[in-house]
């Protein structure tokens, strides 16, 4: 009896001891397992969310007695894990159970810039929008006229186009920038916008057109928001009162019966497609043109595309979870798509749509043009009034030459920012009728992009 | 380095348990972690690793030379010497810009600040090597006659940055002698792990909530002046929890990382918020330090027992400037001074029959309040803030800011409020009054847990490694 107690004792304690051992050597095997999987499984070296992954630093001396190097190899390490985009959607799961996600959330500095009347975006440095994308050639459309090269192109990264306000607000699914305006910066908008007319003459017919941020539309339900719509319409209101013979395209009222519609992504700062159609069309009744119905075009869908916001609200699980179906317009007419550098030397001939790899759909929107990369000039094919556009613009400009086939000859779109030759002399040299400046609320708004379009035109 | 990089848990960590374990003899081991150490410094301080290495050297000679003459005036000349220098490289290191700052601002001179750069764990190290020289030169030690051992005992990396301040007679024995048995090594792992989940999945996030409250640390005067009565007491009872939970986070770390190397660390920290008094929240809150004020400083001949409330508030100022040079540091230290000068004068016997619902709301309401000081190191930012906790802000009682703010972190909020108390000593208590078989089920239960709370502090930490908050205590 003594016997078997003692034998039960000593088997239970080898249990328990054999419970710790199984603890350690599952432990170790864990950490020895991922110094594995840290060090030695391929690094990522391209990111769906963030635009630039860290480098093994360089060494210098200085880096090296500063500890920044040793760091530098530490972020570098972390940053470049195997499958670290899966790390980062658990992650975002896991932050999730933090608390309950309220209906509204906030990421950033909720108050305007200091330094200006109302806000600024005047200091606010200039953000990248998207990364180095490998594109290749679009496969979406095989009714184009265009000569496709079968290339990749490598996209450099880009400079945003508006640049982003430190606040963002997420409201159920959809996130937003905050617009708290700057009326000092678009009163300099007209007034470039009105030399560019003065200079052009009545030969050349000059147009703003101003893009609301989403939360010009989407803001009403916020707790601590709900007023900054205000701004935008403001803002506009004072672009109205200051245009001196350049014609308004009221892109606002043009879109605020639609915002039952997918006009604007949740999960991106831009418009969509469907909201860039309804820009171009009134547009084209602003300048009256042709224009062709949406069901016109052939619809084509990506779905689960989480776009710039997911990144800008470090990685919140509420965009990973509710992604937007991104969805573009093909036009049935045909064109022929070229494509320049931003002295206009040519490139290549491309369709106006460019395949975004499954791997980079946080960027789909490089799907028109390729974003900001190239300066574009399409010839159309189905119509021959004798209008010649050009559309200097920010990337909320990237969607609507699509829609314009039937109402210019030729379109030419050209960022704001990165154009090196002389505006005006570009459009008397290429006999261009129609001048549309259309960009984002908040382009017209920094003193940045301002400064562009004088530059465009005053440059030798 | 820290605990909580993932470079630390998963390139360092297992190279070094590599070539500890491979390695056989003790002696041998020894040089491997020195290695190991001054290579876990070097990451994050290249050029102050030489600093700890003469700093090792300096006690070591002047130990030695106490020891042998101390008889003499010789020994009590190193033996000062010794102090000096300990404390001369805190003060240069740590204080030289203070004292700059506040002669500037009393004189009216214009000193330019030195902008020396402090280094890491000095504060530790020098007072690891301060309870060295002591207990050397009050015979309660032998000084060590192998260099590297005394350099392994202040650089061991464990400690070397964050502490806890470990005296020497607690490792004496395990540099020579140490044995890792499963047991150390299974308690040590889990109680890594334990220590990271602290860190990453309640401190940081604590923190997070913290900063959505007040603004970050120096740069949140008006989110200060703008936030709810409601919103500063859940903000600084926050504050209290991610500092409790960041510092104890590392020392479960510490603890744990030693025992799996044979090392045998005393506790750290004991459940604070348990405390009835002040007195006694200090005996259970970063006791290495707590216990090194008591034992040293107490007995200065000066003051001791012929000066006690001089020597209680020497005690309390050194222990606010010991966290930083800043004045709200030193009020800080100060303030709790006042309130165990208080408790001295009521008794034992009055606190004793006190009701303690009562003892317990005045020492949190005094802990917590004292934190509000030991944040704000804004003066206007503290006034703004003491303002606001009795409502004279002029701001509202609550409004959905600060509900939705809360609710964001609640679980996190909730969890941390749990596990201020002592459930897991209460757990493995009840399972150890059960049979081996239980025991052992249970162990494998904490194996499953282990494995879930490392995998997701992994997880969380490849999102949040560049704004993974370094160990407040890694600043003092």
């Amino acid at each position: 009896m003594e016997n078997n107690k003692k034998n039960i004792n000593s088997f239970q304690k080898k249990l328990f001891m054999s419970a710790k051992l199984i603890n350690s050597v599952i432990i170790i095997l864990l950490f020895f397992g991922m110094f594995v999987y840290y060090i030695f499984f391929p690094r990522t070296t391209e990111s769906n969310y963030d635009k630039d992954l860290k480098k093994f630093p360089e060494y210098t001396r200085e880096q090296l007695i500063s500890g920044e190097y040793f760091k530098g190899i530490s972020d570098y390490l972390s940053d470049t894990i195997h499958g670290r985009d899966k790390f980062k959607e658990y992650a975002s799961q896991i932050e999730a159970l933090y608390g309950i996600v309220d209906e509204e959330q906030f990421f950033g500095n909720p108050n305007p810039p200091e330094g200006n009347e109302n806000s600024s975006y005047t200091n606010t440095s200039v953000q990248d929008e998207s990364d180095n994308s490998e594109v290749s050639e679009n496969d979406s459309s095989d009714t184009l006229s265009t000569d496709n090269s079968s290339d990749t192109v490598s996209v450099e990264p880009e400079p945003m186009d508006e640049q982003l306000c430190e606040g963002i607000v997420i409201l159920g699914t959809r996130a937003m920038e905050l617009y708290y305006g700057n009326t000092d910066n678009v009163k300099k908008y007209a007034e470039y916008l009105n030399a560019y007319k003065a200079q052009l003459g009545d030969g050349v017919r000059v147009y703003s057109m101003v893009i609301p941020k989403a939360c010009a539309y989407y803001i009403h339900d916020s707790k601590k928001f709900s007023d900054v719509w205000e701004h935008t319409v403001n803002d506009l209101e004072t672009i109205k009162e200051n245009l001196n013979g350049v014609e308004n395209v009221d892109v606002y009222n043009a879109l605020l019966p639609h915002t039952a519609e997918d006009i604007y992504f949740r999960t991106d700062h831009h418009w969509t497609g469907l909201g860039a159609y309804y820009g171009a069309q009134e547009f084209a009744k602003t300048a009256g043109v042709p224009f062709s119905d949406l069901s016109t075009y052939k619809k084509e869908v990506r779905e689960g595309f989480v776009g710039t916001m997911y990144r800008y609200t470090n990685n919140s699980a509420t965009l990973l979870n509710n992604p937007d179906d991104f969805i573009y317009y093909v036009p049935s007419g045909t064109y022929t798509a070229s494509f320049y550098d931003w002295r206009f030397n040519f490139i290549k001939n491309h369709d106006m749509f460019f395949y975004i790899s499954e791997e980079k759909k946080s960027n789909l929107f490089l799907t028109y043009l390729n974003g900001d990369a190239y300066a574009a000039k399409i010839e159309s094919d189905v119509c021959d009034n004798g209008r010649k556009l050009i559309i200097f613009k920010d990337s909320y400009g990237n969607p609507l030459a699509p829609y314009l086939l039937e109402s210019f000859e030729e379109i030419y779109v050209v960022d704001i920012r990165k154009f090196e030759l002389n505006g005006i002399e570009f459009i008397q040299e290429n006999g261009i009728t129609d001048v549309l400046f259309a960009m984002s609320a908040y382009s017209a708004a920094s003193s940045g992009v301002n400064r562009d379009i004088e530059r465009i035109r005053v440059i030798q | 380095m820290l605990f909580s990089d993932l470079s630390f848990l998963y390139l360092f960590l297992p190279i070094c348990l590599a070539c500890y374990f491979l390695t056989k003899k003790n002696e041998y081991r020894n040089f491997v972690l020195i290695g190991f150490s001054l290579v876990f410094y070097a990451w994050g301080e290249p050029i102050w690793v030489f600093l700890l290495i003469f700093s090792s050297f300096v006690n070591y000679i002047l130990a030695l030379l106490s020891e042998k003459h101390r008889e003499r005036s010789t020994g009590k000349a190193c033996f000062i010497a010794a102090l000096l220098f300990n404390i001369g490289l805190i003060c240069v290191f740590k204080y030289t810009d203070f004292f700059i700052e506040n002669i500037n601002g009393v004189f009216g001179t214009d000193i330019k600040p030195t902008g020396i750069t402090f280094p890491i764990g000095i504060s530790f190290y020098s007072f690891q090597a301060i309870s060295y020289s002591i207990d050397v030169y009050w015979e309660k030690i032998k000084a060590q006659r192998s260099f590297h051992k005394l350099l392994l005992y202040l650089s061991l990396f464990p400690s070397v940055t964050t502490g806890p301040i470990i005296r020497y007679e607690t490792i004496e024995d395990d540099i020579d002698n140490r044995k890792t048995t499963v047991t150390d090594m299974s308690e040590g792992f889990t109680r890594l792990i334990i220590g990271l989940a602290k860190k990453v999945l309640i401190a940081n996030n604590l923190l997070l909530y913290v900063d959505t409250v007040f603004g970050k640390t120096g740069e949140g005067a008006s989110i200060v002046a703008d936030a709810t009565v409601v919103g500063s007491w859940v903000g600084i009872i926050a504050y209290s929890m991610y500092i409790y939970y960041d510092f104890s986070g590392y020392s479960d770390m510490a603890i744990g990382l030693a025992r799996i190397f044979g090392f045998h660390f005393t506790e750290n920290f004991n459940y604070p918020f348990m405390c009835r008094t002040i007195s006694e929240f200090w005996q259970r809150w970063h006791i290495s330090l707590g216990s090194f004020f008591r034992d040293y400083l107490l007995y200065i001949p000066i003051f001791g027992k012929r000066l006690p409330y001089v020597s209680l508030f020497l005690v309390w100022f050194s222990t606010g400037l010991w966290h930083g040079a800043s004045w709200n540091y030193i009020l800080w230290g100060l303030y709790f001074g006042v309130f165990i000068l208080f408790e001295m004068k009521l008794g034992k016997k009055r606190i004793k029959n006190a009701p303690t619902f009562i003892m317990h709301i005045y020492n949190k309401l005094v802990i917590i309040v004292g934190f509000g000081i030991f944040r704000f190191t804004d003066m206007n930012d503290l006034g703004n803030f003491f303002k606001n906790l009795v409502g004279l802000g002029g701001n509202e009682l609550i409004n959905e800011a600060t509900v939705t703010d809360i609710k964001s972190y609640i679980f996190v909020i909730i969890a941390a409020l749990i596990f201020v108390f002592p459930i897991i000593p209460l757990v493995k208590k009840l399972i150890e009054k059960r049979s081996l078989a239980i025991q052992a089920a249970a162990q494998l239960l904490a194996t499953g847990s282990n494995v879930i709370l490392l995998g997701v502090c992994t997880v969380v930490l490849v999102d949040t490694f560049l704004t993974n908050h370094p160990f407040l205590y890694v600043t003092f």
